[in-house]
């Protein structure tokens, strides 16, 4: 058991207030807020630790390279990697995505297809289309229900021998839906297709065990997972990190270097060129050390409860309309919605006004609020320290936020 | 608190029947701006008189509460003003047209109208040839 009290105490921030209102934080689903001991850990690498990794042999430089190399290992064991050879540190999820794009661009062919859902982040599209124009590749969506949850039917008829990579989404960052990777990962394979997943969204609210799951690649950001920005993690099996190209080229990354030419360093450190971030790095190790203790089966707990209850009483307000899964169990504690008749930027300022913090937009998903046939929602997403109070909060929030709106 | 004066009832009065909402059945100049920070997009369009004066106007679109009155509240100021001197009309005009204080993360939204506002300006000065020396508002 989550003992709630505690956990809200870890968290500095929560103790602010916002337009002379306890802050309230539902914008999780953007980053989320940082426990005192990752805040700690980096002000510690700062305060008595900091060194370069790799270059120097003096104490200082030796520990910070144990420290560094810690991590590694922790995120191994914390997604299961088979080595920590498949483990690479980057600036987070989009360069990670970037990296596996780019660094297979040249094992790409004209004609080759590449699949993606309408669900997925900007960052998980971008890159591909850019790709795939420059290798003369066809893309193709998987087209999403108007639940949230992926047509699986359409999924297994747009697959075919042609397909060479499938990126999907573990979890919508508006829908929250959660992608069933036991089935799609299985039926790419079958078919040729490397699978590339991106659990931004799942990362501090599912366990992943990258063997389990059997994905070809895997990314992630520290700043979701209750991390520092400026750190992500790339996951990738081991020999197929080694078959791409790294793009990012300089210091580190190099076995040797001569005039004419440079050997390069095998994976990981291949596609960690220049000075690493290391304190965000030491961050967010302590960031999956506090999820361990914390305990993700605790956390899960706490949030499909608050799920279930947050939808329970939105769907109590009037023309509100919800986005994604009926069942909380489908689904991340991430709630998108419209109000009929107030658009999605006046509730957030609204609901501003009284210290909730939610996002209004497309949130970086554009096709699939096309196919929903909205431009902008609302979302709500909800995090470990998040309570019951907090949800009725919001509730009665709305309630008011419509009656103004329509001139009560 | 600040955001409810705002969103009083005056404000949402012009959000749910804006004044010189719709399509001009003849214009001279339009505009169309996006905010690409949260998706309000608006045309603006303007038919002009023989000496340059603004006899119609109208904005359409789709906007949050704030884009839309402050687009039905700046189009009422500008009926009737030539371009000429649209042209120097202070940012600061539509955003105290709403009555009350926009917060900085929403200033976006109110001056919206105004940035479609300078794209017709451009338009009529590159085809009258004018404004070439004169610096234009800042947009
Ligand atoms: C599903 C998903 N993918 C990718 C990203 C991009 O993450 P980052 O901005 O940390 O690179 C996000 C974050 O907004 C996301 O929600």
């Amino acid at each position: 058991m989550l003992k709630l009290k505690n956990i809200r105490k870890g968290f500095p921030i929560l103790a602010r207030t916002i337009n002379g209102h306890p802050l309230v934080y539902f914008d999780n689903a953007s980053t989320a807020q940082k426990p005192y001991p990752v805040i700690a850990a980096m002000s510690d690498f700062y305060a008595s630790r900091n060194a370069n990794i790799h270059r120097g042999i003096h104490t200082l430089s030796y520990e910070a390279t144990e420290a560094y190399e810690a991590v590694r290992e922790r995120v191994q064991r914390f997604i299961n990697a088979k080595s920590r050879d498949e483990i690479v540190f980057t600036s987070g999820t989009t360069e990670s995505l970037n990296t596996v794009a780019f660094g297979m661009k040249y094992l790409l062919k004209a004609g080759q297809e590449i699949l993606l859902t309408e669900a997925e982040h900007h960052s998980n599209i971008v890159p591909w289309q850019i790709v795939a124009a420059e290798r003369k590749m066809k893309l193709k969506y998987i087209p999403i229900k108007s639940d949230g949850r992926l047509d699986l039917h359409a999924y297994h008829k747009l697959l075919n021998k042609r397909a060479r990579v499938v990126a999907i989404t573990h979890a919508s960052n508006v829908t929250g839906a959660i992608t069933p990777l036991q089935k799609i990962i299985p039926a790419a394979h079958k078919m040729g297709s490397l699978v590339v997943v991106d659990a931004a969204q799942s990362v501090a609210h599912i366990p992943i065990d990258v063997r389990r799951l059997d994905c070809d690649f895997l990314a992630f950001s520290g700043h979701k997972a209750y991390g520092p920005t400026g750190v992500g993690v790339l996951y990738g099996k081991r020999d197929l990190l080694e078959s791409l190209r790294p793009f990012k080229y300089g210091g580190h990354m190099i076995k040797r270097v001569t005039k004419d030419q440079t050997t390069l360093a095998n994976p990981p450190e291949k596609f960690e060129g220049g000075t690493a971030p290391l304190a965000e790095v030491i961050g967010l190790g302590a960031a999956l050390e506090w999820l361990e203790q914390t305990g993700l089966k605790n956390i899960i707990t706490h949030e499909s409860s608050l799920s279930r209850h947050t939808l329970v009483r939105l769907r109590a307000i009037p023309g509100l309309r919800l986005h994604g899964p009926d069942r909380a169990s489908a689904r991340l504690p991430i709630i998108s919605f419209t109000l009929d008749g107030v658009p999605a930027h006046d509730i957030a300022s609204l609901l501003d006004a009284q210290g909730i913090a939610v996002r209004s937009g497309h949130h970086c998903a554009q096709i699939l609020h096309e196919a929903f046939g909205q431009p902008a929602t609302t979302r709500a997403s909800l995090a470990v320290y998040n309570t019951r109070q907090e949800v009725d909060q919001l509730a009665k929030a709305l309630l008011y936020i419509q009656n103004k709106f329509h001139g009560d | 608190m600040e955001i409810d004066t705002l969103y009083r009832q005056e404000l949402l009065e012009h959000y749910r029947n804006p004044q010189n909402f719709g399509k001009l059945k003849k214009a001279t100049y339009c505009a169309y701006r996006v905010n690409p920070l949260c998706g309000d997009e608006m045309d603006l369009e303007v038919l002009l008189d023989r000496n340059g004066k603004i006899e119609d106007i109208a904005f359409s679109g789709q906007g949050c509460a704030i884009s839309i009155a402050s687009a039905s509240h700046f189009t009422e100021y500008l009926r009737g003003k030539s371009l000429a001197r649209v042209k120097r009309v202070d940012r600061e005009i539509p955003l105290r047209l709403l009555g009350a204080s926009v917060g900085a993360p929403r200033r976006k939204c109110a001056l919206l109208v105004y940035d479609a506002l300078q794209d017709l300006v451009k338009l009529h000065d590159k085809k009258t040839g004018t404004g070439k020396n004169r610096r234009n508002p800042r947009s």
